[in-house]
């Protein structure tokens, strides 16, 4: 089963505020969808919760559950709590780094989602894209900021 | 798009090419870790009595049809003797490949024992599904 917009985990709770690498989504977006997927699902818990989905399949865009409510699927992917940090690292390399703010506010300090089929890499700074790249933007109202172009 | 975009309020989802990079999750096992030794067994580990039968076998097989023709010579209505001799060839022959085929099972089989191992190695080794990275990384 794949996570889309209309499709979201039962236990997902968006955060008002999600802060990834220095852009700010107000009112629970999200940073990127796929073919109506969402591979990188940040919602609120005591512990921030992720959900992260890998493409299997780039040409039949599939995808694969590799995190699920912060809890790895899979031996190569470890999930790690540290001082309310979530860190998720995949064969050695950290994929993300998402800090619980707030009951309301959650920051993304570190990702690289190469590992998981998609070219999007940023610190607490800066994201990087092809050909570009994002700091300080926001988006209201629970939108989508990236998708995929044609 | 070949951009900075900086302390902007975006309101619509931006679309990005090249997106994917072709990561993908594929299953993994370990390996059979052949040995030369292992190779040469597989390739000549047959006893070689095996071989002895099978070509027995075959000789008789055709010496067998050679009876089968003088007997369809018979049922066609032209007499044809075989002679008892003839019989106890096939007999011989037929006895033979048998013999040699059961001493083969008797001797020690590198070749099987190779392969069974092999098997007996997929059969248990776990395996994993890890993630695969792609090209554009």
């Amino acid at each position: 089963m794949t996570y889309t917009r209309n499709n979201l985990p039962s236990s997902y709770q968006p955060y008002e505020k999600l802060t990834i690498c220095s852009n700010s989504l107000i009112g629970g977006g999200h940073v990127v969808e796929l073919a109506g997927a969402l591979p990188l699902i940040i919602g609120y818990g005591e512990k921030p919760q992720v959900w992260l989905q890998a493409i299997s399949n780039p040409e039949k865009m599939e995808f694969v559950s590799v995190v699920e409510n912060s809890v790895s699927k899979f031996p190569a992917v470890e999930v790690k709590e540290i001082d309310g940090s979530i860190i998720i690292t995949i064969q050695g390399k950290q994929v993300l780094k998402v800090r619980n703010v707030s009951n309301s506010e959650a920051v993304v300090e570190n990702m690289d989602l190469r590992p998981i089929g998609l070219n999007l890499y940023g610190d607490a700074n800066n994201m990087n894209i092809p050909n570009g790249s994002f700091s300080g933007n926001s988006m209201s109202g629970g939108g989508v900021l990236l998708g995929l172009g044609g | 798009m070949s951009s900075r975009i900086e302390n902007q309020q975006i309101s619509e989802t931006i679309q990005v090419h090249g997106l994917i990079s072709g990561a993908s999750i594929g299953t993994w096992q370990e390996d059979y870790p052949l040995t030369a030794l292992d190779f040469e067994h597989i390739k000549n580990g047959k006893p070689v009595t095996f071989n002895w039968a099978n070509s027995i076998l075959l000789a008789t097989l055709g010496f067998g049809f050679n009876v089968l023709g003088k007997g369809a010579t018979t049922l066609a209505g032209v007499e044809q003797q075989i002679y008892v001799g003839e019989w106890i060839a096939l007999g011989a022959g037929v006895a033979i490949s048998i013999a040699l085929y059961f001493v083969g099972l008797a001797l020690p089989n590198d070749r099987k024992r190779v392969m069974k191992e092999i098997k007996e190695h997929f059969n248990t080794a776990p395996k994993h599904r890890q993630v695969v990275p792609g090209e554009n990384e």
